[in-house]
């Protein structure tokens, strides 16, 4: 376990650590063998003693779905503390893709084990691969508000900045580090955005770029630069092929 | 990160189960620190029941901050919701 997690004393006083006490006493003679959570999102962020510890609204995990018994257990006990049903679930898996179907789009992900409740065992998600995965969610989202709807990821912002923090990472190389995985060009110019005046600059951020009044310069060489789709699937490609590829996009704010 | 909004067959039951989770998690918005704590709770809560939440948010206007109370109604303006 690294010294910068929370302590398992930490989590077992906070009230995601009590019904996951509770949770595992209960199933303990039940469970033939251990049940392994790979969490991700806020929970893994809390461990990493990232996100506030009472802003952790549920467990998200990567794998198999829980036992339709486990999931009628854990959501009466997460009720009594006050979760929603579903507090732990692995609903980013959606409609039963693989692990291999969801690296596909991520990148491969990493585990680092950190502690067991009884028979409940959680590992966490490296550092790295969290903050890949907050960068695809607002890139994702914001080629979804092109389309209309809205910008739902200003929670992930202030859990960005920590993590290139802590990771030593200037926001001016997330695109030699993670520009693979990153289609939307405003992706990190929304981040310098929050960077520069918080959640309010977002907002104007994102008005402008809903209104037009924000635009990326094209490449220099026209012609050998993608079709969106074709970027799409060159990223994945890339992903597969483990090639890096060279990003000749350039983000820029017209302000 | 999600919520997986009840949809089983009765609607019926389906409404009061997300209201119950609603219910259950709602003052956690009054209560934000800050505004990226609020937006994690708004996000939460619109998972659960989006119109629930514009209904909270307006009968708790008082006793939200004002910048928490503008960052809503910029969410709620995206609905097409009109406050």
């Amino acid at each position: 376990m690294g010294d910068d997690m929370v302590t398992k004393e930490q989590l077992l006083n906070s009230p995601m650590g009590k019904a996951l006490l509770e949770l595992s006493t209960q199933v303990e003679d039940k469970l033939k063998e251990p049940i392994t959570f790979n969490v991700i999102g806020g929970f893994a962020l809390m461990l990493w003693n990232i996100r506030d510890i009472n802003d952790t609204t549920d467990i998200d995990y990567i794998g198999d779905p829980l036992s339709l018994k486990f999931k009628e257990l854990s959501d009466a006990i997460g009720m009594k503390h006050n979760f929603v049903p579903g507090w732990i679930n692995n609903d980013v898996m959606l409609s039963g893709i693989s692990i291999e179907d969801f690296e596909y789009s991520t990148g491969p992900l990493h585990f680092e084990e950190v502690f067991s409740i009884g028979k409940i065992k959680i590992n966490v998600l490296s550092k790295e691969d969290l903050l890949r995965m907050k960068l695809i969610a607002i890139d994702t989202n914001l080629t979804a508000i092109a389309q209309g709807g809205d910008f739902t990821r200003k929670k992930d912002f202030k859990d960005i900045l920590l993590l290139l923090e802590d990771l030593h990472l200037p926001t001016t190389d997330i695109r030699d580090v993670y520009g693979d995985y990153l289609l939307n060009p405003n992706t990190i110019s929304v981040i310098k955005a929050y960077q520069r005046g918080g959640n309010s600059a977002v907002r104007d951020k994102i008005d402008d770029i809903l209104h037009g009044r924000t635009r990326t310069l094209k490449p220099v060489i026209e012609d050998t630069k993608p079709s969106y789709s074709q970027s799409i699937f060159a990223s994945a490609s890339r992903y597969k092929s483990n090639t890096p590829v060279q990003d000749t996009s350039l983000d820029v704010d017209l302000e | 990160m999600s919520y997986n909004r009840n949809r089983r067959s009765d609607p019926l039951n389906n409404y009061f189960t997300n209201l119950i989770a609603f219910n259950l998690t709602a003052h956690k918005l009054l209560e934000a620190k800050d505004e990226d704590s609020f937006e994690i709770w708004f996000d939460k809560l619109r998972l659960i029941d989006p119109r629930s939440l514009f209904v909270f948010v307006k009968k708790n206007q008082d006793k939200l901050p004002k910048e928490h109370l503008e960052a809503a109604k910029w969410h709620f303006e995206k609905w097409g919701m009109i406050w």
